[in-house]
Parts: C-alpha cells; structure tokens; sequence
C-alpha cells in the first residue's frame, strides 16, 4: 500500500494540507521548504501513492503514516463563477484530529492549525476550532515560515535549533530550483519526491 | 534602555522585579507551582498558568504573560510532548527568543523525558519526576548571560541538521527513483 511516506526509521514525515494552486504558491512553498529545513519528510495528498486506490483512503493512508500534519485553512471563501468554498482542507483536518483523538498511544499523530489574521475570522467560519487557538500568519512567507518552524522544532526529532532567517534566507534559491526542474521536467508531472530532494540539496548548501 | 544577559542586572535596570514564566504540563502543576512560590520568595516574579482567572479568555492571558516575561524556565516532563498546549507553549517562547536574544531559557528535563529539538544544545537542569528544581541551581541558571543560557546552536547542532539534511536528500532520491519504476 504505496502512501509516498518514508518508512519508520527514516526521517520523520509531516502531511501537509494547503491550497496547491498558482495563488497559494508561494505561501505552499514555504511551508514544503521549512518542513525540509527542520529536517522532515513533507507528504501532501497530490503525492500519497500512484494506485487507483479512492484518493481519501490514500489521504487517510499518509496521515496515518505521518506523525505530524500542518493544516493551512486560509482560504475561507467561495471561488469561480458558482463561488464554491473547498471542503478538502477542513475535511483533512478532521481526519487528523480523529486519528489524534481516538489512538490510545499519546502523541500518536500531532497536528498545526494555521489561518490567516484577519480578526480572527476564523472563529465564524470554523468556529469548532474555538479555544484552540490556531496559529496566525499574513500570508507572507516570512510569518508561514516562523510559524512552522516553531511549532515542528518543539518536536523531539527534530535536529536542532534553526532560525526563520536562515531558512527565508535560501527560500528564493528554492523556488528558482524547483521552476527549473519543473520547466525541464518531460511532462510537467515533477515527482514529489524530486521536490523534497530539491529542497535538501538547497538547504544543506551551507552546512 | 538597554538590558544585557543576566535577569539579575535586568531587575536592576527596570527597577522592577524580573518575570518569570514557568511552562508545565499537567502532571508537572505541582512542581511548578512550588517553584513559582520559591521564586516569589526571592523577588522574582513568577507566573504559572493556574493564575488565570476563570472566565478569562486562556490563550490571551497566556500570550501576554509570555510578552511580559524576562525569562522563560520550561518543566519538560514525559507527557509534555504531546500536550498540544505545551507544545503551543514551546513554540511560543521559541519565537519571543528570535525577536529578542537576550531572553533566557531554562530547561527543566523531568526524568527521562525527551526535549524539543530546538532545546538539544542548550544547558539543562535535571529532576527527578515529582521533585522540584534546585532553587540555587535554578537561580544560578536564571543569572547566566542570554549568550549562554538563550537559546543558540552549537556546530554539534549544525553537524545534526547537516546530517538529517543528507538523509532526508537520499531518502528522496530513493523514493523518486523507485516512483520512476512504477
């Protein structure tokens, strides 16, 4: 059951549920780089597994198999002409709390809330997160990264202390990499796994 | 006014009596408090989140006992791992720590507990599980320069991410590889 999650013993592994389109792009691309940074696996939905398994068993499959998943719930609006609001990110979030909630095993699955500021609206449009206080950021990558960063380096994995300097720092050097790779690539379907090398080899530069 | 590294000099030159927040889990309230009233009795200003008012709003008294503290002493005992809220916590005094160095950190590792990742260089004070810190030990922590008892990363810190860094690269390019078969 191929979930594109590394196996126990290798580096941890973080699911990542964000928007994945042009306009959250950058903001996507900070989380994906920091993760890589703090020195784990990111894992999204488009790269849990290849099979023509239905795409929520290979969801639940990832988070299952990720210890820690960062949920980014900015956007909150209707969008196109039908002004339709997505409900795959606060359906993924739910699955994480559940498997959160019901396992035995303490700290079985950890997860981040992230919304952006904006007068805590949150609290109308997901108004059950209520008294657990999501993170805030303004959607630029600065604060997504300090964000992220500080709640994964709470984690006892990870490998050491690590400033939002540092990792802006070579975020550029990333994003240049990864449209190079994806300008190159044969039929514009980059392999996941090709976006996570690309941000280890940016980030291990200086070291 | 400029304040540098130890609290002891930061009471002095506030003319105010230096703050302390005490991070805990749940299973460390105890410790915590009886640290609190040990600090209290040395003119330091402790703060414990059994203070907070009932009726008050939790994650807005926390945040400004977090703004108001000078220094930070974090009880990291086994369960504090997978408190959210002591993970919120963590976070939190990590990031009060980038926008100002000069706040002093001081991990209290209760047993065998693990710490968070960020705390893996930094000077620990060890407990037994249902002991309290050694107020001398403490206090001597607490007047150490920020340079020393701040949070920082040491090349055995650099060595690690180089590290994990490597392992992380390799494992994607197995991955990749092995995609690329399918």
């Amino acid at each position: 059951l191929s979930t594109d999650v590394p196996l126990a013993g290798s580096p941890p592994s973080v699911f990542v549920n964000c928007p994945f389109d042009a306009d959250f792009r950058r903001s996507m691309r900070a989380i994906i780089f920091t993760c890589v940074h703090a020195g784990f696996y990111p894992v999204t939905a488009g790269s849990s597994g290849q099979t023509g398994r239905p795409r929520l068993e290979r969801i639940l499959a990832a988070l299952n198999a990720c210890r820690y998943s960062i949920h980014d719930l900015s956007r909150c609006r209707g969008e196109g002409n039908e002004n339709l609001a997505r409900f795959n990110m606060p359906l993924e979030l739910g699955m994480a709390m559940a498997i959160r909630g019901t396992n035995a095993q303490p700290g079985a699955h950890e997860y981040l809330v992230l919304v952006q500021d904006q007068q805590h609206l949150y609290q109308r449009y997901i108004s059950d997160l209520a008294g657990l206080d999501p993170q805030m950021h303004n959607g630029t990558p600065e604060r997504i990264v300090a964000e992220v960063l500080a709640w994964l380096l709470t984690a006892a994995e990870a490998p050491a202390e690590l400033t939002p300097d540092e990792v802006i720092g070579k975020l550029r050097k990333f994003d240049e990499t990864l449209d190079a790779l994806q300008r190159s690539w044969r039929d514009g379907s980059l392999p996941w796994a090709r976006v996570v090398e690309a941000a280890a080899k940016v980030a291990r530069a200086t070291y | 006014v400029v304040r540098s590294g130890p609290i002891r000099q930061t009471s002095i030159v506030d003319r105010r009596p230096p703050r302390v927040f005490i991070s805990h889990s749940l299973a460390d309230t105890a410790a915590a408090e009886e640290l609190a009233k040990s600090l209290e009795a040395q003119g330091i200003e402790a703060w414990v989140d059994t203070e907070i008012p009932a009726g008050s709003r939790w994650p807005d008294v926390i945040r400004a006992a977090l703004d108001a503290a000078d220094a930070f002493v974090l009880i990291i005992g086994a369960g504090a791992q997978h408190s959210a809220w002591v993970r919120y916590e963590l976070s939190e005094v990590l990031k009060r720590s980038w926008a100002d160095s000069r706040k002093v950190v001081v991990p209290v590792l209760v047993g065998d507990a693990e710490l968070p990742g960020y705390l893996r260089d930094q000077q620990v004070l060890r407990i037994r599980p249902n002991a309290s810190p050694d107020l001398k030990q403490l206090l001597t922590f607490l007047g150490k320069p920020s340079e020393i008892a701040g949070i920082h990363r040491t090349e055995a810190g650099d060595e690690r991410i180089s590290r994990r860094l490597a392992e992380l690269q390799s494992t994607a390019a197995t991955m990749a590889e092995t995609e690329g078969q399918d």
